[in-house]
């Protein structure tokens, strides 16, 4: 029995293969075709193997690991996703009760926030007139970067970091 | 569609032949090759012409997807564009720009594995007239139109059940009609293993298709 690879008869698979020499793209496809990748090389274009070899390198990097597997699992991907929604809620309501435990600490009482509030106040104007008065610039900002509305104090944000910080502007010498 | 006519003159003239040999001009293709080298856009059109229906069909018959096979075959041509101050000539360009289509063609085909998707192109009228053809199919069936299609989706079922590098064996030589050598030359491997590959993709895809080929 000959076993050499061409010489078992596979004829009829050969001639059932023929088929495939007939499929061919719609006409006129490669009319266009050089033209398209020339255009690409113009434009500078590196396609999708750009992206894959560049920035995620598919099978390469660990991202492109994960996805693969993500891919073919969908448990695993439907775990994953609850694993992210979970992570995302937690942290929207651990930070929606650590800011409303922190405004019920600094807040005082609100009969003696009044009272506050109007003591506060007075104190405010007062300075601001001295400091309209000496003509200090820095006074002035300070006092109003301080944020004293309504007479309590702000509370402390996540952007008070990045908020611009007042600096003195004035003539040399004009303390 | 000026284009398409030389393919279906082609088939119809040697229709159970393999698609005719590249046989490149190696003066006219090294001087096309560096002139390309030194960015000569219409030299590096004239390869890309020289060689795109082989290197589509091939990518194609991988992927049984057009759209895949035209993106894949395009980023070849352009990869290989860009990579050819690396090319030292040791290979001849088309077995070069093989090498780049087939490998981007297999690591695509392992990333999306899962998802597999038949988008066959259409097949050409003239395989109605194929003697080995109309002998497979006129026994069976006197609607040939519809079996034709039915084989087309039975084989093309039956080839992505292969392995990529047994798939690549089968486009190449059996479909492609590229010898041993060639084919080793390209997937950088010995006759041996093109061999041995080649028999093992042809007794997996006779048993795939035993229902069509007694």
């Amino acid at each position: 029995m000959s076993m050499l690879p061409d010489t078992e008869n596979f004829e009829k698979l050969c001639q059932l293969l023929t088929l495939k020499r007939y499929e061919q793209p719609p006409p006129g496809y490669f009319y266009h075709f050089s033209g398209t990748v020339i255009a690409r090389i113009k434009d500078g274009e590196q396609g999708e193997d750009f992206v894959s070899s560049k920035l995620f390198n598919w099978h390469d990097n660990w991202l492109g690991r994960l996805w693969t597997s993500l891919e073919s699992r969908p448990a695993l991907t439907g775990a994953f996703g609850i694993l992210i929604c979970g992570f995302f809620l937690t942290g929207i309501v651990l930070s929606e009760n650590g800011e409303a435990a922190y405004v019920n600490e600094t807040s005082p009482a609100p009969a003696l926030n009044a009272t506050v509030a109007a003591n506060q106040e007075h104190q405010v104007q007062a300075r601001l007139f001295n400091a309209e008065g000496s003509g200090s610039i820095l006074a002035h900002t300070e006092l109003m970067n301080a944020g004293y509305t309504n007479g309590v104090a702000p509370a402390n944000s996540l952007f008070d970091s990045i908020r611009p910080q007042p600096k003195f502007i004035g003539w040399p010498g004009n303390n | 569609m000026i284009m398409a006519e030389p393919v279906r003159r082609k088939a119809a003239k040697e229709p159970s032949e393999p698609p005719a040999e590249v046989t490149p001009r190696p003066t006219e293709e090294t001087e096309l090759v560096r002139r390309a080298r030194e960015g000569d856009l219409p030299a590096y059109d004239e390869l890309v012409k020289r060689y795109q229906e082989r290197i589509y069909a091939t990518v194609y018959h991988m992927t049984a997807n057009h759209e895949d096979a035209n993106d894949l075959a395009q980023e070849a041509f352009i990869k290989a564009f860009q990579a050819l101050k690396s090319f030292k000539g040791g290979s001849s360009f088309y077995t070069w720009v093989y090498r780049i289509a087939v490998n981007k063609t297999i690591n695509f085909l392992k990333q999306r594995k899962n998802k597999a998707q038949m988008s066959l192109d259409d097949i050409d009228f003239n395989a109605e007239h194929d003697p080995d053809l109309v002998a497979l199919i006129s026994d069976k069936t006197p609607r040939r139109e519809v079996s034709l299609m039915e084989l087309q989706e039975k084989l093309n079922a039956a080839m992505l059940k292969l392995s990529e590098h047994h798939r690549l064996v089968v486009t190449l030589h059996d479909v492609q009609g590229l010898s041993h050598d060639e084919i080793a030359k390209i997937m950088d491997c010995n006759i041996g293993t093109v061999r041995s590959r080649l028999f093992y993709a042809r007794q997996q895809l006779q048993a795939y298709l035993s229902d069509y080929l007694k």
